[in-house]
């Protein structure tokens, strides 16, 4: 960058970025070149120029004109998670589904009203599930109702984690 | 960033107010977009209003893959397109390379620019000469301050095209200030 002009493409490389990798040598050429330094000082000026920012701005109404328009709009929802909710919730009505499918309320119900408090706080009909695991006698239904209700408190979970996450997530 | 997040936060709880925030701090941006994409200013309000109802319209939508800035800037850089296609306007006017220095009619002479000795007025009268998307290029560089890839982003052309853009309009504007007006009296 001795003897050889600056190309203006590096004037301005210098202007948009003084510490870049080669500000050293245009600085220097630029202190012993009197062509280059006309040209630099032209330069600075339409950056100076550039920076101004004289463009006729809105009316002062112009957000309260924005939000009468927006008033009569439906407000806006964050629907980009919606299917969270509903997935957790149709695991968790699931697994609901599936206790009662199982478990013979009406037995335990039964129990109780005849008074027999302690035979149904024995939960009648989970001994009745545990009693088939015991004899490998594993019927799908009762696989399906384990499995629905793992599925249940998964819902739960996801559900309660959800519903601690920040809605928007920002990447830069 | 963290002004951003909240904001956005706010507005999709249902908070209409929050959203005034959102209109106060990037009008600038969207009328700058907006007034240099459009030569028919007497629509650019109603443009740009346009512009924030879609941003409210279509804030759920709003993935945080960019800055909030970049991704309303792009919103009224298409709204702009979608204005230009449906007056039958031209995106990009003729070429750089075909504005001269002295041949426009509508020039003023230069005893007349060096009257007015006003830089803002001469140097936005000369962009506003010089085609799209340059004048927009130079404009968000300059006033609004993004990078090479937020204006890309919002223009959607590469970054190194943003750049080559830049260096050509301000080289063009140079030549055309140079030539049409005192250039030492101008910036007194």
């Amino acid at each position: 960058m001795g003897l050889k002009h600056l190309s203006e493409d590096e004037i301005q490389e210098y202007l948009d970025n003084p510490v870049g990798e080669s500000s050293g040598a245009v600085r220097n050429h630029l202190e012993n070149c009197p062509e280059c330094r006309r040209v630099f000082g032209d330069y600075q000026k339409l950056y100076s120029g550039l920076n101004r920012d004289d463009i006729p701005g809105l009316s002062v109404s112009f957000a309260d004109r924005v939000m009468t328009e927006i008033e009569a709009l439906e407000p806006v929802r964050d629907k980009r998670d919606a299917w969270i909710p509903i997935f957790a919730g149709s695991m968790i009505l699931l697994g609901l589904s599936a206790i009662f499918y199982v478990i013979d309320f009406s037995a335990i119900f039964g129990l109780l009203q005849a008074g027999d408090f302690s035979e149904a706080l024995n939960f009648t009909a989970l001994r009745k599930l545990l009693g088939a695991v015991d004899i490998f006698g594993l019927n799908i239904k009762t696989i399906l109702a384990v499995g629905l209700i793992l599925l249940a408190t998964f819902g739960v979970d996801f559900a309660v984690r959800y519903s601690r996450k920040k809605p928007v997530t920002f990447v830069v | 960033m963290e002004k951003d997040f909240e904001l956005v936060k706010r507005v999709l709880s249902g908070d209409r107010k929050a959203f005034r925030n959102i209109i106060v701090d990037y009008e600038r941006l969207v009328n700058h977009i907006v007034y240099r994409m459009i030569p028919d200013y007497t629509e650019r309000e109603d443009i740009c209003q346009e512009v924030f109802v879609k941003v409210y319209q279509n804030l759920d939508k709003f993935r945080g893959e960019s800055r909030l800035s970049t991704w309303i800037g792009r919103i009224a850089a298409n709204r702009c397109i979608d204005f230009l296609q449906a007056k039958r306007l031209p995106l990009s006017e003729r070429p750089l390379e075909e504005i001269h220095h002295l041949s426009d009619n509508n020039s003023d002479n230069p005893g007349d620019s060096l009257e007015k000795k006003n830089l803002g007025d001469i140097l936005n009268k000369e962009i506003s000469r010089i085609p799209n998307p340059y004048r927009t290029i130079l404009t968000l560089y300059h006033i609004d301050e993004l990078s090479y890839n937020e204006i890309g982003t919002i223009l959607k052309m590469p970054e190194g095209t943003v750049k080559s853009y830049l260096f050509r309009a301000r080289k063009k504007l140079k030549e055309i200030l140079t030539a049409r007006y005192n250039i030492e009296e101008l910036w007194v």
